[in-house]
This record gives structure tokens, C-alpha cells and sequence, in this order.
């Protein structure tokens, strides 16, 4: 069920889309229906009207034949004219018998048959034809009939109780020779009583009248026709005839006539208009449609935009939640980064205390036992002190200087002071006063000639010194060798700084110099996590760059790549 | 006379401590950091022990839960920490960790040695109920 109805909608859905093509062929099937009826229509009414016309004919016919007998009694029936055909009075007949039919009745032949049944009369075609006789085409047919109707007076007369024989008369249909003709006999009788007459002795009378224009005539006057006419052979529409028999049940010929067919005239006359009006019906329909069809396509067309929206839209939903993910996922990214910043910051603050705290110590220390040794104070002990408390002001200090070094660097603000110098002879100084801070480690150093006048920030790369070796010494408690290299080709100045001491997990090292970043091997050990950032950054704006290779327990060097074209550039310039 | 142990990574620090006890009459030990420490503590059987926290190899904490959870023999000798590490969470771990007391740099040497002579005076107490037993 479900199956077929949506079968339907499909054949619907497909019809819509054809709406044109479906409204024409509906519109030609409504009119070749309304022609079939009106065809239909048409035809019903003619035949209707072409029996009518040939019940009118047929009527017609027959009044013609009846006619015939009725008029023909008026001069068998009358004492005169029983007495004078008795008497053989020729002149008489002619004036009252052959004159009268003729003239009056327009019968065409009147033949008179005496008692021995012999041809004593014959008017024919309004003449006397004398003396009587009878040509080869009426002779049989004449005299046979006066013979039968002679029998039929003889066979009347026989019978008791019988109809008195005056009315009886026979008529018939025959052909005269080639020509149809109504034939009527009777006997002619006295109409009183006077006189008498034996059965077998009348005389017989017999009047013909030729079916012919005349007749044709009378009957197309009583059934109001035109061209109606007599034909030996059947006419070309078989309605529009009417037999005309023989006595015998023989057709002699038919009654023809030009059919006339009003329904079929009907549509001859309104076809063309009912054609044009077809045609514009057909026109006004097909513009309609492509109206429609247009209008349907319009409709498709957004049905197809909306359905292409909707679906764009989910899409489109799609798309968005994917991309609001995605930045949802960047923001936790951002936020984790963020919180991973923050724990380092704090950190930071947590070792910048500590590593403030530490030189305080120290001093405040030293500055103590100053105090409490007011008595026996040698000057060997105050100076002693005074040594302790400067090297740990000058701790402090670098810690200071260390941090605002990276907040400048990290702010963008810093720009490099550079001047002439000697690197070799800073990085010795550096190693120096790193000598003096931690006695317990031992500096290799391995020089080779590196050009001696370069030009760089004196002060940050002192820093960077500083950091590296301090670093080594710090994370190397137990391995007292620290080997500084310094070498230089035609581009590269390159500045090694070794230590075997505690070393890092490689893991550590993709991140060992960003800000306050702490490799885990350093736990433990005091330091803020901003000396390598500000070794690396000072590194790159020298144009170099800073490489690091360290084993867990094995140790680490740190080696500086800087190029010999940015360390002469401005003396080139000034060159 | 009274053993104190000094576990400390920064060589001034460590050098003006030693000075200032053994000017008020204690003996004194010194390491370098947490491992020293633990050896010198199980070798040499200190008194007191003052002990940094932030050391390479073995820091304070370790040391201190390496002694409550391995050595507990040793857990009643008195533990002070004496560190720079000023914030709350460090206090409670070293205190919880079973630490004496948690004295913060710079230090303040009266107070220090308060502190001792108080463990002082609550060891020769503790060895005279033992000896009364």
C-alpha cells in the first residue's frame, strides 16, 4: 500500500514536471471526445431524420396505390355505367370512363374487359386506342388480371353470406413492359338495386397509372422532399430509398432521393469554427501551462535551493563545530601553555627568593659574627669577613643584573652597546673571577688565536660567560675539571664550555633555554632557569648561535657559534 | 660535649656557622650535601643536625625521610632546618617530614642557638630518665 502510494506521488511529481505536455493531451482528448459525441450526435439525427423521410416516402406510396381503387370506384359504381359498357357503347365510355380517369385522375391506361373476359376497351395515355387491343407490353398482364379478379367475383358469389362484391378491387404493383406501374381492377357494377347481374359476367375494368415523374411528384409533395425519384436500381445511400414491390414479392424499383443529412450539414457548418476555437482552446491551455510549468519549475527550483541550503547548512553547522572545536583545542593548548608559564614564573619567584636569600645569608652572617667579635677582632678576621660579604654582594648583584637582563630581553627592550674588545681576554677574566668564587674546581683552558679586536656588547657577553661557567661549576659538584676552548676559522668564532658533572635527559634539552625552564637533573640545586635564556638571546643578537650536547652523569658542553663577519662589521664600516 | 652536625652546600654559609658554634662550645661536623650528610650522621652519630634543604645529590627532604623511613634508630636525634625555601609548602613538608624546627635564611645566630640549647637541655634530660631506669 505504502509502496503504491508513494509509486503515485512519483508519477505525480513527474506529471507536474510536465505540466504542459499533460494539459495539452487532456485538452485534445476532452475535444476528440466532444467530436466522437458530436460525430455520434450527428449521425443519430440523420439517420433519425432520413427514416422519417422514408417513412413519408413509403406513406406516400401507398396513398398513391390506395388512391388509385378509390378513384376508380367513382366510374365502376354508377347504373349508367353498368348499362352502357353492356351495351358496348363506345362513345360513351370514351367521353364518361376514359376521358373522366384520365383527366381527372390522371390515370394513365383504362382498359375495359367484357364478360368473356375479352379487351373491349383501352384508353391510353389520354387517347382512345381503337379498335382495343393490347400490346405486347401490357397484354399478359392485363388480361390475367381481369381474369383473377373475374375468379375472385366467381369464388365471392359462391360463398353464403358474403360482403357485397362491389367493394371488392385488386391492385397491384407491376412492370409494363420496362415501366412501374399501379395497377387496379375492379368490376363495374350498377349502384341501385334495379338491376341484376350473374357472378362471371361482369365486365372488369382496370386502371394504370405509371409510376412516374408525375407520381414521384405527388409523393415528394406529401413527404415535403426534393429530387425524390423513381430508379430501377438501388441508390447510392440506402436510407434514402424506398422499395416498391411487386405483387408477386419481386422490387420492381425504389424511390430515391438526395439524402438529406442536417446533422452532418450541422457539423460541415460549425467545424471550422469549432476547429479555430479547438486550436485556440488548445493555445490558451498550452500558455497556461508553460505558465504553470514555469511556475513549477520556480518552485522546484527553490524547493531544490532550499533542500541545497538546508543541507549546505548542516554543512556549514558542521564546519563551524569543527572549527570551534578546533579553537577550543587551541585554547586549552593556550591555556595549558599558559598555566605551564604561570607554574614557571612562580617557580621563578619561589628560586629568585632563594637565590637572593642565599647571598643575604651570607652577609648577614658574616656581618654577625662581626658584631658578636667586638673584643679580640684581628684585622686579618675583619678582612676575611668584608671578603665574604663583597663576593656576595657581587653574587647579588649578578643574580640582578642576571634578572633585568631577561626582562629586557624579554620585553624586546634590550639593544646591544657594542664596542671594540677583546673576547679572548673577557672570557679569561670571567674564568678568573669564577676561579676565585669556587676553589674546589680546577679551569683548563684552551686558547687558541682568535682575532683580537672584535666589536660586541662587552657586558652581555660577560654575562654570558659568567652563566655558562658559573652553570658548569654549579651542576658539576663532584667533577672538579672545567675545560673553556676558545678557536676561530675564517667565519666562526667558536666558544666551547665543558663540565663533567651531573649532565641532562636528552628530553630536557629542546627546552633547556627557554625562560625559567629547569632541566630535572638540576633539582636540588639553586638557580632562577633565566641564565640560558639570556646566554641564547644575547647569542642570536650577536648573529650566533648557542648549541648544547649533555649525557646524564656524564656532563655538558655548551658551545658558542659566533660569526666573525658580524664581530668585524663595524670596523669594516668604519674601515 | 655536643655534636652538631652542619649539612650545607654553600661554603660561606657553612664555614661562618662552624665558626659561630664552635665559639659557643659545640663540636661540629660539616657536609656538603644530603649524601654526605647521611654518612657522616650514620658514621658519626651527631647530637643535633642542621641541614639546608635545597643541596645537589640529596637534598634536605630526602635526607630527612631517608633517615624516619630507613634509619628510624636515628629519628630522635633533633633535625633543624636552616634554608632560604620560605614558602609555606616546603615549612609544612619539613615539618611534617619530622623535622625539629624550620629556621629561615638569613639567619638569626641567637635564635639558632636557642634552639640548640634547648634540644641541649631536652637530650641531657631524656639520658637522665634512661639513666634512672
Amino acid at each position: 500500500m505504502a509502496v503504491a502510494i508513494k509509486r503515485l506521488q512519483v508519477l505525480k511529481v513527474r506529471l507536474t514536471s510536465h505540466i504542459t505536455f499533460v494539459l495539452v493531451t487532456l485538452t485534445c482528448a476532452a475535444a476528440v471526445l466532444l467530436c466522437g459525441f458530436a460525430w455520434l450526435a450527428a449521425i443519430k439525427v440523420d439517420d433519425l431524420y432520413l427514416r422519417r423521410q422514408a417513412d413519408f416516402v413509403r406513406q406516400g406510396l401507398e396513398e398513391q396505390i390506395a388512391a388509385l381503387p378509390r378513384e376508380q370506384e367513382s366510374v365502376t359504381k354508377w347504373d349508367d355505367a353498368f348499362l352502357y359498357a353492356k351495351q358496348r357503347n363506345h362513345e360513351w365510355l370514351l367521353d364518361n370512363v376514359g376521358r373522366w380517369t384520365s383527366q381527372y385522375f390522371a390515370h394513365d391506361r383504362t382498359y375495359i374487359f367484357d364478360d368473356a373476359n375479352r379487351l373491349m376497351f383501352a384508353f391510353r395515355d389520354g387517347a382512345d386506342a381503337m379498335p382495343p387491343r393490347l400490346d405486347d407490353d401490357d397484354g399478359k398482364e392485363m388480361t390475367a388480371l381481369a381474369g383473377e379478379m373475374r375468379a375472385a367475383l366467381v369464388e365471392r358469389a359462391a360463398e353464403p353470406g358474403a360482403e357485397p362484391i362491389g367493394q371488392l378491387a385488386t391492385v397491384r404493383t407491376i412492370m409494363i413492359g420496362k415501366r412501374p406501374a399501379i395497377a387496379s381492377a375492379r368490376p363495374i357494377l350498377p349502384s341501385s338495386t334495379r338491376m341484376q347481374i350473374e357472378a362471371g359476367q361482369e365486365f372488369i375494368a382496370i386502371s394504370v397509372k405509371f409510376i412516374d415523374g408525375k407520381t414521384a411528384e405527388s409523393i415528394a409533395h406529401h413527404a415535403l422532399l426534393e429530387g425524390l425519384h423513381f430508379a430501377s436500381s438501388k441508390g447510392e445511400d440506402e436510407r434514402a430509398q424506398v422499395p416498391v414491390s411487386s405483387h408477386d414479392g419481386g422490387t420492381i424499383g425504389y424511390f430515391v432521393w438526395p439524402p438529406i443529412r442536417p446533422g452532418y450539414m450541422l457539423l460541415q457548418q460549425i467545424a471550422p469554427a469549432g476547429l479555430g476555437c479547438l486550436a485556440l482552446l488548445i493555445t490558451v491551455v498550452f500558455w497556461l501551462g508553460r505558465g504553470l510549468h514555469r511556475t513549477s519549475l520556480t518552485l522546484l527550483d527553490s524547493q531544490a535551493q532550499l533542500t541545497h541550503h538546508r543541507n549546505h547548512l548542516e554543512e556549514m553547522v558542521a564546519d563551524r563545530t569543527v572549527e570551534i572545536e578546533r579553537q577550543r583545542e587551541e585554547l586549552d593548548r593556550l591555556l595549558v601553555h599558559e598555566r605551564q608559564v604561570n607554574a614557571l614564573q612562580r617557580q621563578f619567584v619561589a628560586m629568585a627568593s632563594h637565590e637572593f636569600r642565599t647571598p643575604l645569608a651570607i652577609i648577614d652572617a658574616a656581618a654577625q659574627r662581626l658584631c658578636r667579635s667586638t673584643t679580640n677582632v684581628s684585622g686579618d678576621y675583619v678582612h676575611e669577613k668584608a671578603g665574604v660579604i663583597r663576593s656576595a654582594v657581587v653574587r647579588m648583584v649578578d643574580l640582578m643584573e642576571s634578572i633585568l637582563a631577561s626582562g629586557r630581553l624579554e620585553t624586546g627592550q634590550i639593544t646591544l652597546k657594542r664596542s671594540e674588545g677583546d673576547l679572548k681576554a673577557l672570557l679569561v677574566t670571567c674564568c678568573d673571577r669564577q676561579r676565585h668564587l669556587s676553589r674546589s674546581h680546577v679551569f683548563h683552558l684552551d686558547l687558541q688565536p682568535i682575532p683580537d679586536v672584535l666589536t660586541f656588547d662587552r657586558s652581555a657577553m660577560e654575562q654570558v660567560f659568567t652563566n655558562l661557567i658559573s652553570n658548569a661549576v654549579k651542576y658539576s659538584p663532584n667533577a672538579p675539571d672545567i675545560h673553556v676552548r676558545a678557536r676561530a676559522d675564517e667565519k666562526t668564532v667558536e666558544i666551547a664550555i665543558s663540565d663533567s658533572g651531573i649532565g641532562m635527559d636528552a628530553e630536557d634539552l629542546p627546552k633547556l633555554f627557554q625562560p625559567y625552564y629547569r632541566a630535572r637533573s638540576a633539582t636540588g640545586i639553586a638557580g632562577t632557569g633565566i641564565g640560558l635564556n639570556v646566554v641564547k638571546q644575547v647569542v642570536e643578537l650577536h648573529g650566533g648561535t648557542v648549541e648544547v650536547s649533555s649525557e646524564l652523569g656524564k656532563g655538558t658542553t655548551f658551545t658558542i657559534l659566533l660569526p666573525i663577519a658580524f664581530l668585524l662589521s663595524d670596523q669594516q664600516v668604519a674601515a | 660535649m655536643v655534636t652538631v652536625l652542619c649539612i650545607e652546600d654553600e661554603v660561606e654559609i657553612r664555614n661562618l656557622l662552624v665558626e659561630e658554634l664552635s665559639e659557643a662550645g659545640y663540636k661540629t661536623l660539616e657536609a656538603s650535601n644530603g649524601a654526605e650528610g647521611l654518612e657522616m650522621i650514620l658514621s658519626k652519630w651527631p647530637d643535633i643536625v642542621i641541614s639546608d634543604i635545597s643541596m645537589p645529590v640529596m637534598d634536605g627532604h630526602q635526607l630527612l625521610a631517608e633517615i624516619q623511613i630507613n634509619h628510624p634508630e636515628l629519628s630522635n636525634i633533633p633535625f633543624i632546618l636552616l634554608t632560604a625555601l620560605t614558602d609555606r609548602e616546603n615549612t609544612l613538608a619539613g615539618l611534617r617530614g619530622g623535622a625539629a624546627d624550620y629556621l629561615t635564611k638569613p639567619l638569626d645566630f641567637d635564635l639558632l642557638l636557642a634552639k640548640l640549647e634547648g634540644c641541649v637541655t631536652r637530650l641531657a634530660n631524656d639520658k637522665a630518665v634512661h639513666r634512672s631506669f
